[in-house]
């Protein structure tokens, strides 16, 4: 090598001179990159373009991760507060229920003065347990003041049955159409007195009679029975529920009517029990 | 002749069955009416281990299960199923020694033999208080029947696994 450079080092040096003026030259002359800068990189440009893809692609998948973990943070914290609102909506719509139901109850305290004061609510926790009987099962017994007898009505003031049972923290109501209900009533309009009682056969109907009216009753469908208060064991005026029929009896010397009740036992939640009441005369 | 341990074990068994098809009752049929009517286990509970034990034994032991269930049904007597299940269950205990050998279609049969005396006493009672209702009363008890025929099967498996238990010495 060393002989070489001290042989020809001259011309090399010459040679690389001769190239590197001609470069310059041709770089001024030319509008393009120089025949080497150009070759250069045009065999570097496949190696960059794929160095960047990959650069790229592993940029992408970084940012993607990243927006993911965002997006699935945000998310999660979006469900958070939907159930929250979800909740808080549902609160609300009870809230809103127990309003209704209370309002109305102030309602019926501020129009019915004789049952003021006393009313227990409870929660029905059993509808019918047999089939051969219609009761409703209550979360409030003795250790509440209630009593067996005692009448049980809804917010409305329709009057839903009498307390059968009572246990410590339980009542067990029978309703209206149960065959061992028996209640004094009184059609609103004309004054008529009657019996209302449970019958087995109208029972799974969810109806009533209403017995011992007059052969010649002049009963309207749809017209409104209420509790008529005689002999003192249930307030007067609740109401019942109202006309659907009028039947002759058996013996043709009275009348019976089908009642259809007020409330539905079915959809009921809530009642209020009658603890004590003040005799209307 | 069973020890008098293993007689305990017996109806300690059968008193467990019980108390969990009553549980199944209250827990799930009572919430949904089949046909009109919610399915009624309580007959099946005295009828079926009576047919298994034998009138003295199936009978006492329906007489605990009326008792039962007059402590947490209303019925149109106090002592309606107290009065009413010990005759279901003699009568079954009865018709599985003469005529039916226990087992699926014994069940049946007692099961509809003390849903028939159910509802017979409860239309007597309702007649005897000026509200007949024969036919009402006729068609409410074959509904029940109807809807709860289907749960003899299950409730005659378990007791007669308890019954199995019980005399596997035999």
């Amino acid at each position: 090598m060393k002989n070489f450079l001290r042989e020809h080092g001259l011309w090399v040096l010459f040679a690389a001179a001769v190239i590197a003026v001609a470069l310059a030259v041709m770089s001024v002359l030319s509008y393009t990159s120089s025949p080497l800068v150009n070759a250069a990189n045009t065999i570097a440009a496949p190696f960059r373009a794929a160095y960047t893809a990959v650069a790229t692609w592993f940029n992408d998948k970084q940012n993607y991760y990243r927006d993911t973990t965002a997006l699935e943070e945000e998310n999660a914290a979006l469900r958070r507060q939907l159930a929250e609102m979800e909740d808080a909506i549902r609160q609300a719509e009870t809230d809103s229920a127990e309003n209704a139901r209370l309002r109305e109850l102030l309602n019926l305290r501020e129009q019915r003065r004789d049952i003021t004061g006393d009313l227990e609510a409870a929660l029905i926790t059993e509808h019918a347990v047999s089939n051969w009987t219609s009761t409703l099962t209550l979360n409030k017994g003795s250790q509440h003041g209630v009593e067996a007898g005692d009448c049980v009505i809804d917010e409305t003031g329709a009057i839903v049955g009498t307390i059968c049972e009572v246990g410590l923290n339980w009542s067990r109501v029978l309703t209206l159409v149960d065959t061992d209900t028996s209640l004094g009533a009184q059609v609103f309009r004309t004054d008529e007195l009657g019996l209302a009682q449970g019958d087995f056969s109208l029972m799974e109907q969810g109806r009533l009679r209403l017995d011992y009216l007059p052969a010649d009753c002049q009963l309207l469908s749809g017209d409104l029975v209420v509790t008529s208060g005689l002999g003192g064991f249930y307030p007067s005026g609740l109401v019942i529920g109202s006309v659907e029929e009028v039947r002759l009896d058996d013996s043709g010397a009275a009348s019976y009517a089908i009642l259809a009740p007020k409330v539905n036992f079915d959809q009921l939640a809530e009642v209020f029990i009658i603890k004590s009441f003040d005799i209307v005369t | 002749m069973l020890a008098r341990n293993e007689t305990i074990l017996k109806w300690v068994l059968y008193a467990a069955a019980t108390v969990l098809c009553l549980a199944v009752q209250e827990m799930f049929f009572q919430r949904f009416t089949l046909w009109g009517v919610i399915p009624f286990v309580y007959p099946l509970l005295a009828a079926i281990p009576a047919a298994y034990e034998g009138p003295v034994p199936g009978t006492m032991f329906a007489l605990a299960v009326g008792v039962a269930c007059d402590l947490i049904l209303p019925g149109p007597l106090p002592c309606f199923y107290t009065l009413v299940f010990p005759v279901a269950g003699l009568c079954a205990a009865l018709l599985a020694q003469s005529w039916l050998p226990a087992g699926f279609l014994c069940s049946l049969a007692v099961t509809a033999a003390a849903f028939f005396l159910t509802g017979c006493l409860t239309a007597l009672l309702l007649w005897l208080r000026g509200n007949s209702a024969w036919g009402a009363s006729a068609f409410l008890t074959l509904r029940e029947f109807c809807v709860t025929a289907p749960l003899t099967v299950p409730a005659t498996v378990l007791y007669r696994a308890v019954y199995r238990r019980a005399h596997r010495d035999d």
